[in-house]
């Protein structure tokens, strides 16, 4: 078990701490590095880091180095230059003139005002215009500073390290000296830092680049330091499954329609022609029912149909487009062409009232599927029985359906269909191809109602929207084959976003 | 849809209106029709089924100078030619036959070509390829009047575009339109045209004859209609007639006496009285939801062809005159929908109807939907396949009668699917090359034959392939998504065709058989080539639903 007051350490800290608490003293930070053999450079923030856990307190002090310059070296060997000019004038008698003496100590004329000017200065030398005449009574007080100069610089022969420059100005001024400040970081421990260590309660932690489930439970998590992450590293995807993307916009049509008011029903997809086309007013002669419009099947099936309907659809086809209803024609068996059956048929069973009904199935149509056609698609199905429904509610449904799909404009122009008189083709603006018909529908003919028993004063709006064309805008996708897929890649790939945004 | 090609200088003639393109497009929308190209002087537009009174340029001109408002609907005037065709000696299988005369007409080259399209596509719409109605022309002064229409047991004639005379018989087996149409009558029983002086002019439904073929210089044209539909054939006569009378510029419709038919049929054709529809103001509000005033009405429907006969103006509804050619109007509602389209759809509004009632899905749909997030949940795929399938592929997996098509467009989608496994199966083939393994599922609709009916039933599905797989696997899923909605099953012993046998069990939920599961058999592996062992489970879902309440 851990100790309360334990402090946990990553290794550089830790040796830190460990030998200032060892050295019990200010240490200079320089002292220090080489004490645990790393370069002082690299501790500096691990000492602001233990500042900050009040482990440690730093100071800064600027020290100066001092040394001889290459000028200060060569006025040790030759003399410094009023010491010269003493020289010189004393060989001459103690009076010499400006030339001479110019010329034979060799100076710089700078070097020789500035110590004509410190002989002056000093009560050393009377300089008139022309000659410079010893001062007894000033030089030796100017020899003695001499001296000291030259005590002074021979020490510097080797560097030297200085808490403050003072006089040494002058020195450096004449260039005779160099002076480097430098700053100095000492360390020395806090008493906290010191009781702990005396109680041994500084310890070493370990860096690690993971949290692991032993160290959350067993509270190692404390003794050790979690690497930084390094967040520029990119990171690969992971395998995901999600619902099938046209699966998953049919859920959000089906959620818009509930939305409307609309209870949903389910027809079979093998279906009698007479349900699929002769309740619809559709005439047995009608290019619509050809068998290359229309999957008829094959097996040889029972089918029994209310006679009712049987009797009653011939009589309206027979009286009001006056042609021989045959009911065999009738009774074969289709893949169905629309999921208008199924709204005929609820029509059928519910009878007269306010309600409304859809349906959102697949139907089949003889085509060979390429980028555009399919011989199978989905429908989006519905009808109003209302007493009130008109045919500029319908246009208003179409519009709120565009609306909630996100389709944008909607146009309206004349169709036909056999089983809806005012008939409608609803448009929208498709990014690519202009104008394309999505929503077909109208108001069903009383030829299609009466049969059905529905009284003469209930009205019904009718529509079938082939749903896929709309799921491919919405997708993005330009080929409809590729709503039907089950290729695993193809799935992947689809953005799914783009059916909850829309 | 039938797609019908005309010429826009013949129009303007027709019509006497210039067109521009823009007026063309805005003008065809109000016709129902579908403009494929419009290319220098051709419009080929797709026209609509309802309206075959615009199959030709002739009846769309009619239509374009009403909506212009440069010509006034009248109605047509017929006078009777004095002679007559009978019918009484007809086939019993085509036993109708119908004429009529339109004189004074001007044609040319384009006019011809009209003529034919109309015919051709009349025939395609609303004769069911011939079989009900067939259309012929014919240049009346090359035949003499009275007509006969009678069967013969065979005869000759000289078919059009040939020069000698022909077998009926022949005329079947040596010409093009004789091979094509020859399933519609019957040998030793031939339907032809006589006129007075014994003369066979045409063979219908198969071909008429070349002597009176009409042509740039004919001005007295016959028109028949000969079939087993009346009614069509009266209609279609109609269209005809007044359309050919477009070709004119005082055209001369004349009647025949038709003998020999039964008593409820005209005994007098062409009809052109056209028919008066009740028209109720009120009603319109009822269908459309706008209020539209008795003047209104009449100028919105003059502008689409039809006559409101004077009415009182209080009275609530007046009567429309119906041209003989709007075979499409028989109901008030048509009439409604005239008003519509000449008021303009995109003018009417729209309107909301609030719902009554709170609207809900099934709950099959609803538990579907359940499913698929606890499978989803479980790691694995959706994937979604076609109903439709290869018949071959059924015939290897399921010895369960299934749906087949009769005409199919090709063989990969000629059956429906009895169960999921073919979509499963297809689903491996396609990703079996692309993946080490995968587990997938599909929830979808099949077509089972239950008791003597077919059913559609809503199956789960759900494919395991990869080389690491047993039935066990399958077990645990199926054991885990039965846990999750609270119910144990067991795996029975059974068999299936498409599974390998002694590895293939029944799902039995309490006492009912919900589902199959199985190892799916080498062979089948081999021919649609899925390299690595596939375990499938089906569920049907209704049965499951019925387990859990």
């Amino acid at each position: 078990m851990r100790g309360e007051n334990e402090v946990y350490l990553p290794e550089r800290l830790y040796l830190i701490a460990e030998t200032v608490c060892r050295e019990k003293r200010k240490l200079n930070a320089r002292e220090l590095s080489a004490l645990i053999g790393k370069k002082q450079e690299d501790i500096m923030r691990d000492l602001a880091e233990l500042e900050s856990k009040g482990l440690i307190r730093v100071s800064y002090k600027t020290t100066y180095l001092l040394r001889l310059s290459e000028l200060g070296i060569k006025y040790l060997e030759s003399g410094l230059p009023e010491e010269r000019i003493i020289n010189i004038l004393r060989t001459h008698g103690g009076r010499a003139s400006l030339q001479t003496l110019m010329k034979e100590s060799a100076l710089t004329s700078k070097e020789f005002s500035a110590a004509l000017g410190r002989l002056r200065k000093a009560g050393a030398a009377m300089i008139s215009s022309h000659e410079v005449i010893l001062n007894e009574r000033g030089l030796t007080a100017f020899e003695e500073s001499i001296r000291r100069i030259k005590e002074t610089m021979n020490k510097l022969k080797e560097p030297l390290q200085a808490n403050s420059v003072g006089e040494l100005k002058e020195l450096k001024y004449r260039g005779i000296i160099e002076i480097t400040p430098v700053k100095e970081v000492f360390v020395e421990p806090t008493p906290a830092l010191l009781d702990l260590c005396s109680r041994s309660l500084i310890k070493k932690a370990i860096v690690v680049t993971k949290l692991t489930s032993d160290l959350i439970t067993s509270g190692k998590w404390r003794e050790v330091r979690l690497k930084e992450f390094n967040l520029d590293i990119d990171v690969p995807t992971r395998k995901m499954r999600k619902p099938h993307p046209y699966l998953e916009f049919l859920e959000r049509v089906r959620e818009i329609i509930v939305g409307m008011g609309f209870r949903e029903v389910k027809g079979p997809h093998v279906e009698t022609a007479l349900w699929n086309f002769d309740v619809l007013f559709v005439p047995q002669y009608h290019p619509s029912r050809r068998d290359s419009d229309v999957y008829y099947v094959a097996n040889n099936v029972d089918v029994d149909e209310d006679p009712l309907v049987i009797s009653k659809v011939k009589e309206i086809h027979e009286k009001r487009l006056k042609y021989r209803w045959d009911p065999r024609q009738a009774l074969s068996l289709v893949l169905r062409t629309h999921t208008t059956p199924v709204s005929v048929k609820t029509i059928w069973k519910e009878g007269a009232g306010e309600y409304r009904a859809f349906s959102l199935d697949r139907v089949f149509r003889p085509d060979t599927p390429d980028a555009t056609h399919l011989m199978e698609f989905h429908q989006l199905e519905g009808i109003i029985v209302s007493k009130r429904v008109t045919f500029r509610d319908l246009l208003g449904i179409f519009k709120e359906l565009a609306n909630a799909l996100g389709l944008g404009e909607v146009r309206f122009r004349p169709a036909y269909f056999p089983f809806t008189e005012p008939s409608v083709e609803g448009y929208i603006r498709h990014p690519r191809l202009g104008w394309i018909e999505v929503f077909p529908g109208g108001m069903f003919r009383r030829e299609v109602l009466k049969p059905l028993g529905l009284p003469d004063e209930y009205k019904v709006a009718a529509w079938g929207i082939g749903i896929d064309r709309i799921a491919m805008m919405v997708l993005g996708k330009d080929d409809i084959r590729d709503l039907y897929t089950n290729d695993l890649q193809v799935i992947n790939l689809t953005n799914l976003g783009k059916v909850v945004i829309q | 849809m039938p797609m019908v090609e005309v010429s826009i200088s013949d129009l303007e003639r027709l019509s006497k209106i210039s067109l521009s393109s823009d007026k063309v497009v805005s003008f065809m929308e109000l016709m129902k029709a579908e403009i494929e190209s419009i290319e220098g002087d051709l419009l080929i537009y797709e026209a609509s089924h309802d309206r075959p009174d615009l199959f030709s340029a002739e009846g769309l001109a009619r239509a374009l100078s009403f909506l212009a408002g440069t010509r006034e609907p009248v109605k047509y005037q017929v006078k009777p030619s004095g002679t007559y065709l009978d019918a009484s000696n007809s086939p019993s299988y085509r036993p109708y036959a119908f004429m009529a005369i339109v004189k004074n007409v001007k044609l040319d080259e384009e006019a011809i070509k009209q003529l034919v399209q109309l015919q051709e596509k009349l025939h395609l719409s609303y004769g069911r390829n011939r079989e009900l109605v067939s259309i012929g022309f014919y240049d009346l002064d090359k035949i003499r009047p009275p007509f006969k229409y009678l069967k013969v047991n065979e005869a000759e004639y000289i078919p059009l575009d040939h020069s000698e005379t022909m077998k009926l018989s022949d005329v079947l087996t040596l010409t093009e339109k004789g091979k094509e149409f020859s399933h519609l009558v019957k040998r030793g029983e031939y339907p032809v045209l006589m006129d007075s002086d014994g003369r066979i002019f045409s063979f219908p439904p198969i071909l008429n004859g070349e002597e009176s073929r009409v042509t740039e210089a004919t001005t007295n044209i016959l028109i028949d209609v000969t079939g087993k539909e009346p009614y069509l054939m009266l209609k279609v006569l109609n269209v005809l007639v007044t359309s050919v009378a477009e070709r004119s510029k005082e055209p001369l419709i004349e009647s025949l006496k038709i003998l020999g038919v039964n008593e409820e049929l005209p005994s007098v054709t062409p009809q052109l009285d056209g028919c008066e529809i009740q028209l109720h103001i009120s009603e319109i509000e009822n269908l459309l939801g706008l209020k539209i005033g008795p003047s209104k009405i009449g100028e919105l429907l003059g502008r689409m062809g039809f006559i409101v006969e004077e009415g009182d103006i209080s009275s609530k509804s007046l009567s429309v005159w119906v041209p003989p050619y709007r075979v499409d109007v028989i109901d008030e509602a048509d009439i409604i929908e005239d008003i519509a389209i000449s008021y303009g759809y995109n003018s009417l509004g729209t309107t909301l109807l609030p719902p009554t009632h709170s609207g809900s899905e099934l709950l099959i749909e609803r538990f579907a939907r359940h499913l698929r997030k606890i499978l989803l949940g479980m790691g694995l795929q959706e994937v979604v396949n076609f109903m439709m399938v290869d018949s071959g592929l059924l015939d290897k997996v399921s010895d369960e009668e299934y749906i087949k098509v009769s005409n199919p467009k090709m063989r990969t989608y000629s059956a429906l699917r009895n169960s999921l496994t073919p979509s499963l199966l297809l689903t491996a083939s396609v990703n079996a090359e692309k993946f080490e393994d995968f587990e997938v599922f599909e929830i979808g609709d099949v077509v089972k034959r239950t008791d003597n009916k077919f059913s559609s039933r809503k199956i789960l599905g759900i494919l395991l392939t990869g080389e690491r797989y047993t039935l066990t696997d399958g077990l645990v899923i199926v054991k885990t998504l039965l846990q999750a909605l609270g119910k144990n099953f067991k795996a029975v012993r059974t068999e299936a065709k498409a599974f390998i046998e002694g590895r293939t069990a029944s799902i039995v939920v309490g006492e009912d058989v919900i589902g199959v599961i199985g190892e799916v058999h080498p062979e089948i592996l081999n021919e649609v080539r899925i390299p690595k062992p596939s375990i499938i489970v089906e569920i049907d879902l209704s049965k499951l639903l019925n387990a859990l309440s």
